[in-house]
């Protein structure tokens, strides 16, 4: 399985690379908003995309916005880290999989890997 | 020459240039008022999201390190003594977690945005693991903590937003479990149908030390507790029972307080059946409110 992670947290996207490394599944990490939109443009062999809304400058809104300029279905592979409570009906509208509220928990984040990982 | 009558309607005809005028600028300043508390409301929202963002980056890297200690193994094993340690560090950020949650629910309800997931869902369902969940919180006092549910409320569905409805039955159970006597603690949990007026009926009853009456009025109101005291001992944020009515009414349903209850604390709360013809009647879920 092959997980692309966009996030600017160094902390947290080590968190999740530890944890993803320990049941053997790949994963690239993006730190900047805008490479993290030519990843997903240019790459399309992601089973999972986890995505950081809040990335200072380019923001996750910002990829999300761009994805759906260019016509670029998300919603099979995209799950959202978001720590807000007042976005959820902004980001279901870009027809994403699903929210994972942070702070993320272990749990989340496996029930996550399972739905995509077939 | 101008007549009497003349002079009249010029000296009306200014008075209302001036009403008008008036009238006109105070518009105006109405059109501001509001066009500043839309961007106070704007601004809040964002404060509160950047509060919630900022409160809740840090809390992951730690949630994630202790649940990866305690439950995977990824990070090699522990023992006994570490365990205890590494628990307690991961309920703490479990408390300010569900502090900062506590804080956002009462502002999303206090502007209308709470989003509710509803479906429909059988109540033995929604219960079930619910009280399996909260089961662990009897240990230390030995509470006896028993569901009861009426046979035909059992097989009853209704349409809620689950996860909801369980944080309510929870947040009522553990404030039992505060105040609860450390020897003899029951806390009960009473499902009914009142099939007159099409509702499912949830009832939390425990032997603590009750409501006193006069402050009955003010249980279901935001940042009020019975006795400032009870904070310091059991740490909480005082918005539990008022996130409960939110979410409640937000159902369409009611909570309320038993204030005839003596023998501890009971508090219902009322949730429409999928399907029902209600007959009418008193819909309060309790004696009274």
């Amino acid at each position: 399985m092959k997980i692309l992670l966009i996030d600017d947290n160094k902390e947290i996207t080590e968190a999740v690379a530890f944890y993803l490394e320990g049941a053997d599944i790949s994963c690239t990490i993006i730190t900047d908003g805008r490479q993290g939109l030519n990843m997903i443009k240019n790459r399309n062999d992601f089973d999972l995309i986890l995505l950081d809304i809040s990335i200072p400058g380019f923001s996750g809104y910002d990829i999300l916005d761009e994805l759906r300029e260019d016509n670029i279905i998300v919603s099979r592979i995209i799950m959202i880290f978001t720590a807000s409570v007042l976005d959820e009906e902004r980001i279901f509208s870009y027809g994403v999989k699903g929210i994972i509220k942070k702070p993320i928990s272990i749990d989340d984040l496996q029930a996550a890997i399972d739905r995509f990982k077939d | 020459m101008k007549t009497n009558l003349d002079k009249l309607v010029e000296k009306r005809t200014k008075e209302l240039e001036i009403k008008n005028q008036e009238l006109f600028e105070r518009e105006k300043d109405l059109e501001r008022a509001n066009q500043e508390l839309v961007r106070t409301e704007l601004a809040k929202e964002e404060f509160m999201s950047m509060v919630s963002h900022e409160l809740k980056t840090p809390l992951t890297p730690l949630k994630m390190y202790s649940e990866m200690f305690l439950k995977t193994g990824v990070l090699g094993k522990l023992d006994e003594k570490q365990k205890r340690v590494m628990k307690l560090m991961r309920n703490n950020v479990s408390k300010l977690e569900m502090f900062v949650n506590d804080v956002m629910d009462v502002y999303k309800l206090d502007i209308g945005k709470l989003r509710l997931n509803k479906k429909e869902v059988q109540v033995c369902d929604l219960i079930e693991e619910n009280i399996s969940e909260l089961q662990p919180l009897m240990q230390d006092k030995a509470i006896k903590f028993e569901a009861a549910i009426d046979p035909p409320a059992a097989k009853i569905a209704v349409v809620c937003d689950s996860k909801r409805i369980e944080q309510v039955i929870s947040n009522l159970v553990k404030n039992s479990v505060d105040f609860v006597p450390d020897k003899d603690g029951r806390i009960t949990i009473k499902i009914a149908t009142c099939n007159t007026v099409g509702k499912v009926l949830f009832t939390v009853t425990d032997n603590g030390t009750g409501i006193p009456a006069e402050k009955a009025d003010n249980l279901f109101k935001s940042f009020y507790q019975i006795d400032t005291t009870i904070t310091r001992k059991h740490g909480g944020t005082g918005l539990g029972l008022a996130i409960c009515k939110g979410i409640i009414e937000a159902h369409g349903g009611k909570i309320s307080v038993d204030r005839n209850y003596t023998g501890g604390t009971s508090i219902s709360f009322a949730l429409p059946i999928v399907g029902s013809n209600p007959l009418g009647g008193n819909e309060s879920p309790s004696t009274s409110e």
